[in-house]
């Protein structure tokens, strides 16, 4: 593939990355029973910890606390999942990229376009569910495919720096744990950005997954349209991320089978 | 068996080197020359055997060849688009059927889905494994998950093939069909480099043979003439 035009290696390229896809959605299916209910199994049995700790033990959750749960956690699981799977993406295949030259963002690419496709159905089985606990679609909903684009794009950008980093720096998939579970806690998924201090929302609307997930309420909870600005902020640095990332494995593309599991 | 050489080479090393980064302790680190100084020409058609000790560098050089990995010191200059190392079954899923399992190694070979798609039937068929071929790949036998990558491998044709030894896979009938088969394609236009440990394998099928020693090009030439150098450093009492 070295010497193809551009053009005709991003084809090749994201051909690949369709066809792994699939595969891995086969190999998924003729593995599992329940493969793909998994993924809507997850959002629920948290949303059942949840709602009993705040809705039911602390009686802080208010009328609509499932569907905010719900919103945040499925929302969140998309994010966490393409992260933690993609940082070690190149790693996990340091037999393959040994044997046979494989542009590098293959391995992160089936992972981002693998849980996309994943969020888009469980996506939709909220959607459909939304109106069942009285949130009908609105005039808002419009927005619905900017914020889905905006994080689609923020959880590819730090798929592609991090899977780049993984195979230099080992321990960084450990600390990525630690700092998904800190920002899970911090993302307000089981509670309102509206029950900080005022002093203190803003601050707390840096971390991106919180502003998104606070544009996700406010388009499916509130019929209002999202805070522009912060989606805009995201946007840039989603953009940022990727064309970092997409420098860091087109630089290091045969370095990886040099670094890996020496 | 040898061609005139118009042509201008497809591949050409100068004074390449690669090197590794070997760990000394917890954060000392050394580096170590696998490769120092290779200077090679590969001309569109020929088939060149490399030949070596262990540890010469043979293993880095076809790295290096495929594409796998870059120098890090002199140039490495390709006419050519794909060179592949035909790594059997690399990227198997056992989950997957035979033929899923035909495109996705297929395609990491470097060929497009349609150019799979469009000889499925022939590796099937090659593979004798036409019965089978829906079933997924953890219901396969070894010999015939080792058919199976030999024969999607020997249709990817890349531009310039890269062997690790020329080996047969499979049963006693397979083995001789397959390594007739190999035979078949280093004597056809295809553009191959193999490297072994035989010298009887650079003899009979090498148009050109390399001695690669200690990292180094140490012989280039006619088979024999390498060959019998090679042989000569390895044994030099015989030769008196």
């Amino acid at each position: 593939m070295p010497m193809l035009p551009t053009r005709a290696r991003m084809a090749q390229l994201m051909e690949l990355i369709i066809v792994r896809t699939l595969a891995e959605f086969k190999a998924e299916a003729g593995r599992y029973y329940a493969s793909f209910f998994w993924w809507v199994i997850e959002p629920i049995i948290y949303m059942g910890a949840f709602y009993l700790i705040f809705g039911i033990v602390f009686q802080r959750g208010g009328n609509d606390y499932v569907p905010f749960l719900l919103t945040g956690l499925v929302v969140w699981k998309w994010f966490a999942s393409t992260v933690l799977q993609g940082a070690g993406a190149i790693v996990m295949h340091a037999g393959l990229i040994k044997l046979i030259y494989v542009p590098k963002a293959v391995f992160p690419g089936t992972v981002i376009l693998a849980n996309a496709l994943r969020f888009a159905i469980v996506f939709c089985l909220l959607a459909l569910l939304l109106p069942a606990m009285g949130l009908w679609p609105t005039r808002s909903w419009l927005a619905l495919p900017v914020v889905v684009g905006i994080q689609f794009l923020f959880g590819a950008g730090c798929t592609l720096v991090l899977a780049a980093l993984v195979p230099f720096l080992p321990d960084l998939k450990l600390l990525l744990e630690k700092l998904l579970m800190l920002m899970f806690f911090l993302s307000g998924i089981f509670f309102k950005v509206s029950d900080i201090p005022p002093n203190w929302q803003a601050f707390f609307l840096l971390n991106p997954m919180a502003s998104l997930i606070d544009s996700y309420r406010r388009i499916l909870l509130h019929h209002q349209w999202p805070s522009w600005p912060s989606c805009w902020r995201v946007l840039l640095l989603s953009v940022a991320l990727m064309a970092a990332g997409q420098w860091l494995l087109r630089r290091f593309d045969r370095l990886y089978p040099k670094v890996i599991g020496a | 068996m040898s061609r005139d050489r118009v042509d201008a080479p497809i591949m050409t090393l100068n004074g390449v080197g690669v090197s590794y980064w070997r760990r000394r302790g917890r954060f000392a680190k050394e580096r170590f020359w696998a490769l120092k100084q290779i200077d090679l020409n590969i001309f569109p058609g020929e088939t060149v055997g490399i030949i070596g000790k262990n540890g010469a560098g043979k293993s880095t050089l076809l790295r290096l060849l495929a594409g796998i990995i870059d120098p890090d010191r002199g140039l490495v200059t390709r006419r050519c688009r794909r060179m592949s190392l035909l790594a059997l079954q690399a990227g198997f899923n056992p989950h997957l059927s035979g033929r899923d399992n035909i495109l996705l190694n297929g395609m990491l070979l470097g060929r497009r889905r349609q150019e799979i798609l469009a000889r499925m039937q022939e590796i099937i068929d090659f593979a004798e494994l036409s019965a089978v071929i829906d079933a997924p790949l953890h219901s396969y036998s070894t010999g015939m998950r080792a058919r199976l990558g030999f024969s999607v491998a020997l249709h990817s044709e890349p531009d310039v093939m890269l062997l690790d030894e020329v080996m047969g896979v499979g049963d006693a009938a397979f083995k001789q069909k397959s390594i007739m088969a190999m035979k078949a394609k280093i004597r056809s236009l295809q553009t191959v480099v193999i490297v072994s440990h035989h010298p009887q394998t650079i003899l009979t099928l090498c148009d050109r043979a390399v001695w690669i020693d200690a990292g180094g090009t140490r012989a280039t030439g006619c088979p024999q003439t390498v060959i019998d150098r090679y042989k000569e450093h390895l044994w030099p009492s015989n030769n008196t």
